[in-house]
């Protein structure tokens, strides 16, 4: 028996030996890049995390970064997570011994977590001394500066810039189911449930099965976005009827009447229930199947994707965007717009980087003319060439031999479309873009956009260290309490009436402490 | 295990002569190639085990990054006496327990019953391939397995709803109804560890004495009665220190598969100390916070294995120490 109990220790402890030595340790993964440094005509390396979006190749197999590295003498090393996980890696690479020199793209209220410690270098005296162009850019834009500046007064970030308006998530509809109903774009909300009952009870795939799905997309939160209809966003906004107050939407009155009706939506079966499980490539596999009626999404990733792929498959399918679903009152709001001016991080030097002037001065080669092009545009005489003094997309983009779409194909040149330190140039995305995202851009979101940034908040507040903390703690269990709460008024497991015990709820987990941070900080930005 | 070493050393010396410090030193030296075997175990765990403590004071601090482990500012319990104010608190630690315990209830004695019924398969092919069946779910990551029951269980058009509906019921959003969300959390874990976890008693198994059961079968025991009064107790202690090392960590249920499978919907029963932990710490840069919670966590397990392992001690005379 003894002698038994020993072999089973033994083997349990082997056991939980692996077990340990699976789950245990999470020994960070040291980074490996040597720096060089010293003398400017030396060779350095120079570090770069960025977020890979789904349209680029990764950045050590872009050519630009080759053509750059010579041109200025360095040698890249890329952390290149994919988007979705790029909050995660920058969080943990913020802990390692050794920081990347250069982060590009990132939440702006992340900068000041990390440039109050002293991790990302002020700019101000950078940009002056290094950085000409990036300051000429600036100088062409009003209020720019402004923006960029934190209540400590100094610049932590240098901005992606754009010659236009773009960033949007509309409501987008099968325009080919529209007129086999004989509808047209829906606009108020009345004409959203005419179509999808129209969608409901007709077969209008035309495969004997009563599958069609109203509506579906694969984040519940483009559902909850109909709220704008009621005149109420589903997140912070100012709301101009009260003077610009600061309010948090979810607990509103007027969110309330938005629920009432998506939860009466719900239970007519027009919204897909498999909403709050999809992801975005189960989403895809399911629009793939000529079912869905409609849905919201990225005009780039969703709309011009659709339509360049399944007309091959489903004839005469075609999507389109439509203006922001009108409600009783009339209120017509884009909540993703972006205000102006576009605060968006380009770059943020870190205080690891060891030759400033070096990275500073090629950084700001991508805001010249040259590097822009090169930003934007690909390799002269491979991915464009000049006409007429303006760049041009060459045909291995336009009608790419591998069969690469046009944004896919400049993918593997240029990062510029996602974020960066550059300017977005318009010749860029007005090539690129597919002829329903350029309608939806003129006539469904620009019209809208002014009566829209009434509602949304500045694109960079900035917190100060202890204000973000005190917002991030209640916010955490707060977003977490709502969007269980609001899922369930939608499904109905929970009942409307319990409305107002729900909102006390969210007042004893802190909101109007974090509204009136909100407050001050709109107010500050405001004066 | 100490006491066999320690009685291997038998000297007819007087006592009176050595102080018991010499007498230590002297077995120590005597058994000094067993102690230097010893010593890249000892030196791995001061390394990798103890070394990293010294990180668990930024449960205690605001830690930042850029000022190091040290650096930030102490707030001593502050971080905890927010966890337990938290409105979340007490369902964490009921979906945390309700998980585990449920697991445990269900899943512990499946791998035992698996053992025992490969170790009766006399068809040594059989019994290999069956062994290799059942193992091989394990090797699968888990987001293929969530993926997989995503699938089988959509409302739309999964299998499971196929079927239901094939016998005219309605078609029910597993993944989306809080009340199923542990079960099929639990079921498939099952499905996928079951097999895995059946080779420590298979390795116990083949190390009862044969004779035994010759003796059984010449007194007239059944199969049943062999299995009774002879498997079973043989099994025991290594029954039982799995057992304990299983109530170890009664308070802690995984993250990954979880944050794959949990929704909206699912939040009030699939939310979970670590997923909490998780989120807190990597999506919202709260280390400290975080860190406090982990702690806590810890030090309940540890408790739980103490007392779980005097328990056993008692009523079966197995333990872990």
């Amino acid at each position: 028996m003894k002698k038994q109990a020993i072999s089973a220790l033994l083997a349990a402890s082997v056991l939980a030996g692996l077990l340990a030595g699976c789950g245990g340790s999470n020994s960070s993964s040291g980074g490996s890049g040597s720096q060089g440094g010293g003398s400017s005509d030396e060779r350095i390396t120079v570090r770069i995390l960025k977020a890979k979006a789904s349209n680029e190749v990764a950045l050590d197999q872009m050519e630009i970064f080759k053509i750059m590295g010579d041109k200025f003498n360095i040698d890249f090393e890329f952390d290149n997570p994919p988007e979705d996980s790029f909050a995660e890696r920058l969080n943990l690479a913020m802990m390692d011994t050794e920081i990347p020199d250069v982060i590009m793209g990132m939440q702006t209220t992340d900068v000041m977590k990390y440039a109050e410690v002293g991790v990302f270098l002020p700019l101000n005296d950078i940009i002056e001394q290094y950085m000409p162009n990036l300051q000429a850019e600036m100088d062409k834009r009003d209020g720019v500066e402004k923006a960029l500046t934190y209540p400590d007064g100094n610049i932590y970030y240098m901005p992606m810039l754009d010659e236009k308006v773009s960033g949007n998530v509309p409501y987008i509809v099968r325009t080919d189911w529209l007129e086999k109903l004989g509808m047209e774009r829906p606009v108020t909300i009345e004409d959203w449930e005419a179509y999808w009952e129209g969608v409901k009870t007709t077969d209008l795939n035309g495969n004997g099965e009563n599958d069609e799905v109203p509506f579906s997309a694969y984040e519940i939160e483009r559902l909850r976005n109909f709220c704008t209809a009621w005149g109420v966003l589903d997140d912070f906004y100012t709301d101009p009827e009260d003077g610009g107050k600061v309010k948090y939407g979810p607990i509103e009155e007027k969110y309330k009447e938005a629920l009432t009706w998506m939860n009466e939506m719900y239970n007519k079966g027009y919204i897909d229930q498999e909403i709050i499980t999809l992801d975005f490539s189960s989403f895809s596999a399911k629009l793939a199947q000529n079912v869905v009626g409609s849905f919201a999404g990225p005009l780039g990733g969703l709309l011009a994707a659709q339509n360049s792929t399944m007309p091959a498959s489903v004839e005469g399918f075609h999507v389109a965007a439509t203006v922001p679903p009108q409600g009783p009152e009339g209120y017509q709001i884009h909540s993703s717009i972006d205000q102006e001016p576009r605060a968006i991080v380009g770059a943020v030097i870190t205080s690891g980087c060891e030759d400033v002037e070096r990275v500073a001065e090629w950084l700001d080669y991508m805001y010249s003319e040259e590097g822009g092009l090169l930003v934007n545009m690909g390799i002269e005489g491979e991915t464009y060439t000049m006409v007429d003094g303006e760049p041009v997309f060459t045909d291995y983009v336009m009608n790419n031999p591998d069969g690469l779409s046009p944004k896919e194909a400049v993918g593997s040149y240029s990062f510029a479309q996602s974020s960066g330190p550059f300017v977005l140039s318009s010749a860029q995305t007005s090539q690129l873009d597919d002829a329903s995202v350029l309608e939806a851009k003129e006539e469904y979101i620009i019209p809208f956009l002014e009566e829209s940034k009434k509602y949304v908040l500045p694109g960079s507040l900035s917190f100060t260290s202890e204000q973000d903390s005190v917002r991030r703690a209640a916010m955490a269990d707060i977003e977490i309490y709502v969007d269980e709460m609001v899922m369930k008024f939608i499904t109905g497991r929970e009942p409307l009436s319990n409305w107002d015990t729900y909102v006390n709820t969210v007042k004893q987990m802190g909101i109007d402490n974090v509204l009136s941070i909100y407050q001050e900080v709109v107010d500050a930005w405001n004066s | 295990m100490s006491k066999s070493a320690a009685a291997a050393q038998p000297r007819k010396k007087s006592p009176a002569e050595k102080t018991p410090l010499q007498l230590a030193r002297k077995k120590m030296w005597n058994s000094r190639y067993l102690y230097l075997l010893l010593l890249p175990g000892l030196i791995w765990y001061l390394v990798f085990m103890y070394a990293p403590l010294y990180g668990i004071q930024i449960a205690f601090r605001n830690f930042m990054p850029a000022l190091g482990i040290s650096g930030g500012k102490w707030v001593g319990m502050e971080h905890f006496v927010q966890f337990f104010n938290s409105p979340y608190f007490l369902r964490l630690i009921k979906n945390t327990l309700g998980i585990s315990v449920y697991s445990i209830v269900v899943g512990f004695p499946i791998p035992i019953i698996l053992a025992l019924l490969i170790n009766e398969v006399r068809n040594k092919y059989f019994q290999k391939s069956v062994q290799t069946i059942v193992y091989l779910p394990h090797f699968i990551s888990a987001v293929v397995v969530v993926s997989i029951i995503t699938s089988l269980l959509s409302p739309s058009n999964g299998l499971i709803n196929q079927v239901i509906e094939f016998f005219g019921g309605d078609p029910i959003f597993f993944m989306a109804e809080p009340k199923y969300f542990k079960t099929i959390y639990v079921l498939s874990d099952i499905w996928q560890s079951a097999g895995y976890g059946s080779i420590v008693y298979l390795a116990a198994l083949t190390s009862i004495d044969p004779s035994l059961y010759e003796a059984a079968r010449v007194d007239g025991a059944t199969k049943w009665q062999q299995l009774i009064h002879i498997t079973l107790p043989s099994l025991l202690p290594t029954i039982m220190i799995m057992l304990i090392l299983r109530m170890g960590g009664i308070f802690t249920v995984g993250y990954e598969k979880i944050l794959l499978m949990y929704n909206e919907a699912t939040y009030p029963t699939a939310d979970v100390i670590s997923t909490y932990v998780y989120r807190r710490a990597f999506e919202n840069g709260e280390y400290s916070f975080s860190a406090a919670i982990g702690l806590f966590n810890s030090l309940i397990n540890f408790v739980v294995i103490v007392t779980f392992n005097k328990i056993s001690r008692k009523i079966s005379e197995v333990s872990l120490w």
